[in-house]
């Protein structure tokens, strides 16, 4: 519905950087199901589903994400999956959000993630 | 065989456990919007699936509601914020929309506007005189006491027993009590008569007054002999001073009925003292009342003078009730002990807004206006509902392709409550800000009794949610049509129509009729009130009053505040009555205690030898003290006997004159002159010497009652007002006529100034501000119903083009389709006047007792306000009518 792009704005949180991740993982297999699982086994954490359908409306309000709803499927009691596809802004923005971070890693030596002594 | 059941019920338990906890289901149902339901609940259900399989039931479940518990937040949350954004969404459709038809929305917008105003002025005022408390500390702990009689209620209490029960009573934290006082300032060389209050020392303390700067009157103000002290009112104070109080303050001397008074404070300005509608502008202690009255007049001590109102604060924790039983049982100790046979037995009231006067007179006239106001707004918002109709029907083809295009009928329905609720929220908002300017322009035509009213209408809540709560109702009833075309229009039919513009349906046409011929009902029955209205003014103000009414100026001298004895008022009176009418163009100058038409007057019990009074005859006649000029002054005929002369001195025995009434009601056979009557028992004869034609006394709506004079030399009188009649205009006289009195004699202050004329008008006051008002809401009433007419009568011709263009190719004449035009109009206007003389049958009756000279069913009336209704529906329909005279038929068989 909104023409406007917000490509240029902002960062990634975190969670919607796993997200946009898991479905670049899964690549056409991307719905509900498929991308808690894959960030509940690659991180370990527990994902709650309205946490991961509110930033998946979020991505796609950005634009970086498309999503479309199959036919119903009789494992689901009747129900339609969401599927959802990542957009070339969407690619983008995890690429910027990759390069940010690895500018701000360059040159990071270990020895220097040592904890401040004065708080 | 046994087992089979409980395998079934087994089996059974088991594909309840194949799905999800239903609970659970549910309450992630609840939190989601409807286009999320599919995806999110699939996911569980397919994960559940998944789980069951591989760990079982129990786990399976532990973990649908282990999501469930983590989800709803999140839920809830997406939720909330879709729904305000389609509502954004819409609202800014809505408002596109909107703006697409400027005409329509200003029409619209305009009549909403008008009809809410009106019935929130109408508000206002009932909230300022009815629900607004006084501007003191927590007004919701107040308790009026009231002395309950088998009459009625006595709302005033003795000095004596006011003392007494303060000092008793345990059920208020403090009493206080107070009257009204107007007192004579002297500002310069002049003199003004302040609306004031004297007050108990306990009254500023008890009632929690904010003082602006100096301070409050205390006990040590109100004892005897305490020095003389005064509090203003902020605005008397910068009148006086001509500085803002907020410039500094130090204590003054005034002088008021001719003391000093020592000014101690201000008291802060929206407190104007504990009478709603007077503008109490000083206050002064109960102490200075024979000061400023007299010595004579001293009302401290006297049990039998009831004058004061007492309030006071409630305990917490003490209810009325109880306070009333508190204040019976003290009295019920104190009636033997200073000789009253009977204890008075009390009840205490709400003292939100004191003992309100106002509250009492104005509630049932004030509803009254409300309710027409509200008729107002009927009226206008059929005329809202007219052309979101006319609207709707004109986007039927929209609607029917979004419905084809799968947007829900709801959806749609809510697109035309939305925009009409926008329509709703820009009429309330105007309607606010135009009732607060309108209503301070009504206030000072709300006389009371003569005297100004000054009342707080400024916004509160009340208010304010009054006016919302109209503006959403109104909304509401003017989309409900609308909305109905939107949810019930059938598709195939606005579709089917291959691009034509849409035509209106039987149904939706008959609504507007129907809404058309309401609103001329509505307005008929206005416009009956608003011309009974002015009837009833013209009746009252052409009404024989007896005297010279058009003659007579009248100047209230204050002998009181001068404290003149009896002889020196009379000499006074003499010579101030010889210069005047010495004057040029003066015809005659008589004195007067009571001027007639001023709602007040004189009343004393009367006992006519050799006549038995009935059961109930009431034998407190009205008299008036006069002098032997006044009869010619006020142009009163001398019916038989004479008036007043110089025979007539204090040392003679006393004498009167009657009225016709009296000497009809009282010596109807032997005739009135050379007989007596007595005002005690054991008291003087008194001669009725004369008989002179009836006037008014009190006010022009009054019968003829019994009443008589006595002459001012043989009175007591002290205060009083001189008349004069005069030749030409009595305006042009008054100057020089109050020269000559101030230059009489300084020391007595020239109260009031005005003419015969001018009293009468007063006394018209609340006539006159209900003719106004029914005047307002039935010209604005008949000019919604004129635009609802008119824009029927348009979209009609705009919808009938192509079978008007086919009756003139036919040969109809011009002529001809005017007449058709003007005729349906008419048609709708006569149902509506039909319709509408039911109504104002009805209305009629409501408004029955305010009437003079004319009944609610006045024919002539009726006929009369059809008139206007025709008239102005004739000119409604004019311009419909000429352009559809100017249909183009090649034009119109081609559209």
């Amino acid at each position: 519905m909104k023409r406007r792009s917000r490509q240029g704005d902002g960062g990634l949180g975190e969670f919607e950087q796993s997200v946009l991740l898991a479905i670049a993982h899964l690549g056409d297999a991307a719905y509900g199901v498929s991308v808690r699982h894959e960030i509940e086994t690659r991180s370990g954490r527990v994902v709650s589903i309205g946490a991961l359908y509110t930033a998946i409306d979020r991505l796609e309000r950005k634009g970086y994400v498309r999503s479309t709803l199959s036919e119903p499927t009789p494992e689901r009691g009747g129900r339609a999956k969401r599927f959802v596809r990542l957009t070339a802004a969407g690619a983008a923005a995890l690429q910027r959000s990759r390069e940010l971070m690895d500018r701000m890693w360059a040159g990071l030596t270990p020895d220097r993630l040592k904890p401040a002594r004065h708080r | 065989m046994t087992v089979r059941p409980a395998s079934r019920r087994a089996s059974g338990r088991r594909a309840a456990a194949d799905k999800p906890p239903r609970l659970a289901e549910w309450l992630v149902r609840l939190s989601l919007a409807e286009d999320d339901l599919d995806a999110v609940l699939g996911d569980l259900a397919e994960d559940y699936a998944v789980l069951r399989d591989r760990k079982g039931t129990p786990s399976a479940r532990q973990w649908y509601w282990r999501q469930t518990a983590i989800s709803i937040g999140p839920n809830l949350r997406r939720r909330t914020r879709c729904v305000m954004e389609a509502l954004l969404q819409e609202i800014g459709y809505g408002w596109r929309m909107i703006c697409r038809r400027p005409i329509v929305t200003a029409v619209a917008l305009v009549s909403l506007a008008i009809g809410i105003t009106l019935p929130a002025v109408v508000f206002s005022l009932l909230n300022a005189v009815l629900f607004r408390p006084l501007p003191v500390a927590d007004p919701g702990a107040l308790g009026v006491v009231l002395e309950v009689r088998s009459t009625g209620i006595n709302h005033n209490l003795p000095y004596p027993d006011f003392a007494d029960y303060r000092a008793a009573q345990r059920s208020f934290a403090d009493l206080a009590a107070y009257a009204q006082q107007d007192v004579n300032l002297r500002m310069g060389a002049e003199s003004r008569v302040i609306p004031g209050e004297l007050v108990s020392g306990s009254y500023f303390s008890t009632l929690g007054i904010a003082v602006r700067a100096g301070r409050g009157l205390t006990e040590a103000d109100d004892r005897p002999g305490a020095a003389p002290v005064a509090v203003a009112g902020e605005g008397l104070w910068r009148q006086l001073t001509g500085r803002h109080i907020a410039q500094g303050f130090s204590p003054q001397s005034w002088t008021m009925n001719g003391h000093a008074f020592s000014v101690v404070g201000v008291a802060a300005a929206p407190f104007r003292g504990m009478f709603v509608g007077r503008d109490a502008q000083i206050w002064l202690p109960i102490a200075a009342q024979p000061l400023l009255n007299g010595p004579r007049s001293d009302l401290r001590a006297r049990r039998t003078a009831s004058w004061l109102t007492v309030i006071g604060r409630l305990r917490p924790g003490v209810t009325r009730e109880a306070a009333a039983l508190d204040l019976n049982r003290i009295e019920a100790a104190l009636a033997p002990t200073v000789g009253r046979a009977q204890p008075k037995s009390f009840t205490v009231v709400p003292g939100r807004q004191g003992d309100s006067n106002l509250s009492r007179t104005a509630r049932s006239p004030l509803i009254l206006l409300l309710g027409a106001g509200v008729l107002v707004l009927l009226v206008a918002s059929a005329n809202v509902a007219s052309l979101l109709l006319a609207r709707a029907n004109e986007r039927a083809r929209e609607m029917a392709v979004r419905a084809a295009l799968g947007a829900r009928r709801i959806r749609l329905a809510r697109l035309v409550v939305v925009e009409t609720m926008i329509i709703g929220v820009i009429g309330a908002v105007v309607a606010l800000v135009a009732a607060r300017s309108l209503v301070t322009l009504v206030v000072p035509f709300m006389g009371s009794y003569g005297g100004a009213v000054a009342l707080d209408v400024s916004l509160d809540w009340r208010v304010v949610g009054f006016v919302t709560g109209l503006g959403f109702t109104v909304t509401a009833l003017a989309a409900i049509a609308p909305a109905f075309a939107a949810l019930g229009g059938s598709s195939s039919n606005a579709l089917g129509e291959g691009g034509r513009s849409s035509s209106e349906g039987p149904a939706a046409s008959r609504v507007r009729r129907g809404l058309v011929v309401a609103q001329f009902a509505l307005s008929l029955s206005l416009v009956v009130a608003a011309v009974l209205s002015a009837r009833t003014v013209h009746n009252l103000a052409v009404l024989p009053t007896g005297f010279d009414i058009d003659h007579v100026a009248l100047v209230t001298v204050d002998l009181g505040a001068a404290q003149y004895d009896p002889e020196r008022s009379r000499s006074y009176v003499n010579t101030a009555l010889d210069r005047v009418s010495a004057l040029p163009g003066v015809r005659a100058a008589g004195f007067a205690r009571v001027v007639p038409l001023g709602f007040g007057g004189s009343r004393t019990s009367v006992i006519v030898p050799g006549y038995q009074p009935g059961e109930d005859e009431d034998m407190e006649i009205n008299f008036n003290t006069v002098s032997p000029a006044y009869f010619d002054a006020m142009g009163i005929r001398l019916i038989a006997g004479r008036v007043f002369d110089e025979r007539d001195t204090p040392e003679r025995p006393g004498v009167a004159v009657v009225n016709q009434t009296m000497a009809a009601r009282y010596w109807a056979r032997a005739g009135a002159v050379g007989q007596r009557i007595r005002f005690q028992e054991k008291g003087p004869d008194i001669e009725v010497v004369g008989v002179v034609q009836d006037v008014k006394y009190r006010m022009l709506r009054e019968d003829a009652r019994p009443s008589f004079y006595e002459p001012f030399a043989q009175s007591s009188g002290r205060g009083g007002v001189v008349h004069v009649r005069t030749w030409a205009d009595p305006g042009q006289v008054v100057g020089v006529v109050r020269r000559t009195l101030v230059a009489t004699d300084p020391n007595v202050p020239i109260a009031t100034v005005r003419t015969l004329r001018d009293q009468a008008t007063v006394n018209l006051t609340d006539e006159r501000l209900a003719m106004l008002i029914a005047v307002t809401l039935g010209g604005a009433a008949l000019l919604l119903a004129a635009v609802g007419l008119y824009g029927s009568m348009s979209y009609a011709v705009g919808q009938r083009t192509r079978e008007l263009g086919v009756r003139v190719a036919l040969g109809a004449s011009l002529a001809d389709i005017r007449r058709l035009v003007l005729g349906q109009g008419l048609a709708l206007c006569i149902a509506g006047t039909v319709l509408g003389s039911g109504l104002a049958m009805v209305f009629g009756r409501a408004i029955e007792h305010r009437l003079f000279g004319v009944t609610a069913r006045d024919p002539w009336t009726l006929a009369a306000s059809a008139i206007i209704l025709s008239t102005v529906a004739v000119v409604a329909c004019w311009i419909p009518a000429r352009r559809a005279t100017r249909v183009d038929p090649a034009q119109a068989l081609r559209a």
